[in-house]
């Protein structure tokens, strides 16, 4: 589904990502692990258009996107969630979703037809019920709790019915409660959607209790790639990340 | 028809706001009230229009004024043109008035072009520098614009259909007319998909753009839309004074339009004509007793914002819904 051939990025005399080469399968679920510093966000931005790559190819569906805009990429079909939960303040949770549906709808820039319609009210009442949100759908973005901003971050990114949906550090300032909540609603959501899901995450408990494939990066290269008992036997990613004394689960 | 529907209770407002203004005209005897009512709706659409950028878009511009002062040399000029008014003949007035607001727009969209690309401080500061180019040109160019002394010999009002803008009821009429209209359109605007799109795009531009919105393109309509609305204000002006005058373009002008704004309360949508009504009611109101109008609403606004933190109409609504509860 989405394929990265030897990307490349460097600011300044820093090498943030070196020569990067990874392919997710369609409907799979994997993550991006590795130290601060190794590079995932920007491997993110990369792929989502932020920054465009000093060389290097990304393919989805086969599909060359290296470098088309933002806008263009989430259009092609490549949904993102941000690592602080990016949302819109002065919106409710309601019409956050409605604005973002409207935008994948290609009615976001009429200006006289009411946002009110039925039809858009009726299609993010159906998300409500699928992030589980229908009792805060009033409430301002900016008065939910973290993590129901979080889960809603990953319902706008939803909104716009990805084939592939990268979440960057879903689980990052909850507690232990919160955190196993979200990666419940992560799993339920890759399943009922049926996308191909990537995301960076340290808790390395959930990394190991849900990826079908780990890829590590270390110093913006990829050290390592594959499923949960390779990566947890790998010498270098044990040296470079995990240390000695982790624990398998 | 549901488009009707829906805006029921706003098509309900506007008619009665109407026949309140118009009722007012048929009434009341002295030119006051409505001298003072065509300042109102002059000044009203330039703040409500600065509004649409400041409220809805969050695009905080000091330059908007140039866009009510353009609005209302070019009708001045076109109608001041006896070649126009011979070839449009009784059709003089409403072909100046669209083509006056289509100008504005397509200066505004060569302008905007230009200042959507930029944020905050640096989109303020080059609407005002392009406001005070306008300006410039407006000052210097005697022979077209009169200069300092602003459009001289009057604006031709030659009647259409019936109207005819010489007379004082006719013209408050039309002025209410139009005012209301463009009121409404601006209500519409902004409970309009677009009008959400405006407020993600203020909210959070980078999460916009990544759930699809074409940022610039939404940012560059609302700048266009906002500066046409403020040339209509200023053509009522001009049809107000039979003339247009530089200091309409000077940059006092868009600060004027921006305290009224904060007077009325930015995130409430009838709030900037609140604060428009309070701010020229003020002044009036100084005037009969002191040349300082200027101290005292200085002061008031400082009260205000010091004081309150919000508009005044933000306040007394966060009051009532508080008593309420």
């Amino acid at each position: 589904m989405l394929n990265i051939k030897n990307i490349n990025k460097s600011f300044g005399g820093v090498v943030a990502t070196n020569n990067v080469s990874l392919s997710f399968e369609e409907g799979s679920l994997s993550s991006i692990i590795g130290p601060n510093g190794a590079g995932k966000t920007t491997l993110f931005n990369l792929i989502t258009g932020k920054i465009k790559p000093d060389s290097g190819e990304i393919l989805l569906a086969g599909e060359n996107i290296t470098n088309l805009s933002p806008r263009e990429i989430v259009l092609k079909g490549i949904g993102r969630a941000f690592q602080i939960a990016n949302i819109f303040p002065t919106l409710t949770v309601k019409e956050a979703l409605m604005a973002s549906l409207a935008s994948r709808l290609g009615i976001s820039e009429k200006l006289f037809k009411p946002f009110y319609s039925k039809d858009l009210q009726n299609k993010s009442e159906e998300l409500l019920d699928t992030l589980e949100m229908n009792d805060i759908s009033d409430d301002l973005c900016s008065n939910i709790s973290h993590g129901d901003q979080k889960v809603l971050d990953i319902g706008l990114a939803l909104s716009l019915e990805p084939k592939v949906l990268m979440l960057d550090e879903p689980t990052a300032g909850m507690g232990p409660e919160e955190r196993w909540q979200m990666v419940s609603t992560i799993e339920r959501l890759w399943k009922l959607k049926n996308v191909t899901l990537i995301f960076i995450e340290h808790d390395m408990d959930i990394v190991f209790k849900i990826s079908q494939k780990i890829n590590v990066l270390r110093y913006g290269s990829l050290i390592a790639s594959g499923n949960s008992s390779e990566i947890k036997k790998n010498k270098e990613v044990i040296d470079a990340y995990l240390g000695e004394d982790f624990e398998s689960i | 028809m549901n488009f009707i529907k829906f805006h029921k209770k706003d098509i309900y407002i506007s008619i009665i706001s109407l026949l309140i203004l118009i009722s007012i005209a048929l009434f009341i005897e002295h030119p006051w009230p409505r001298d003072f009512l065509v300042s109102i709706f002059s000044f009203g659409l330039l703040a409500m229009s600065l509004n649409m950028l400041i409220g809805f878009a969050g695009m905080v511009s000091f330059g908007h004024a140039a866009f009510f002062a353009l609005g209302a040399y070019a009708f001045g000029l076109l109608l001041q043109n006896e070649n126009f008014v011979m070839y449009f003949g009784q059709f003089s007035i409403p072909i100046a008035f669209v083509l006056s607001v289509l100008i504005t727009g397509l200066y505004s969209a060569i302008i905007g072009i230009i200042c959507v690309r930029l944020n905050d401080i640096y989109f303020a500061f080059l609407t005002l520098a392009f406001q005070m180019f306008l300006y410039s040109v407006i000052v210097s160019w005697v022979s077209l614009t009169g200069g300092d002394q602003g459009l001289m010999g009057g604006i031709p009002r030659p009647p259409f259909l019936g109207i005819d803008l010489s007379d004082s009821i006719h013209r408050y009429i039309f002025c209410s007319i139009i005012f209301v209209l463009c009121i409404f359109i601006l209500r519409i605007l902004n409970k309009s998909n677009f009008g959400y799109t405006l407020r993600l795009i203020r909210d959070n531009s980078e999460r916009a753009e990544f759930i699809g919105i074409r940022v610039l393109r939404v940012k560059l309509i609302c700048f266009v839309i906002a500066s046409m609305m403020a040339s209509v204000g200023g053509i009522i002006m001009a049809l107000f004074t039979s003339g247009a005058y530089p200091e309409w373009a000077f940059w006092t002008q868009s600060g004027e339009a921006i305290f009224m704004i904060m007077l009325g309360g930015v995130s409430i949508f009838i709030g900037p004509l609140v604060g428009t009504i309070l701010l020229r009611s003020i002044n009036d109101i100084v005037q009969i007793y002191s040349s300082h109008s200027d101290l005292v609403i200085g002061i008031i606004i400082m009260i205000v914002v010091l004081g309150l933190r919000k508009g005044l109409v933000e306040y007394f609504l966060e009051k009532i819904s508080f008593k309420k509860k």
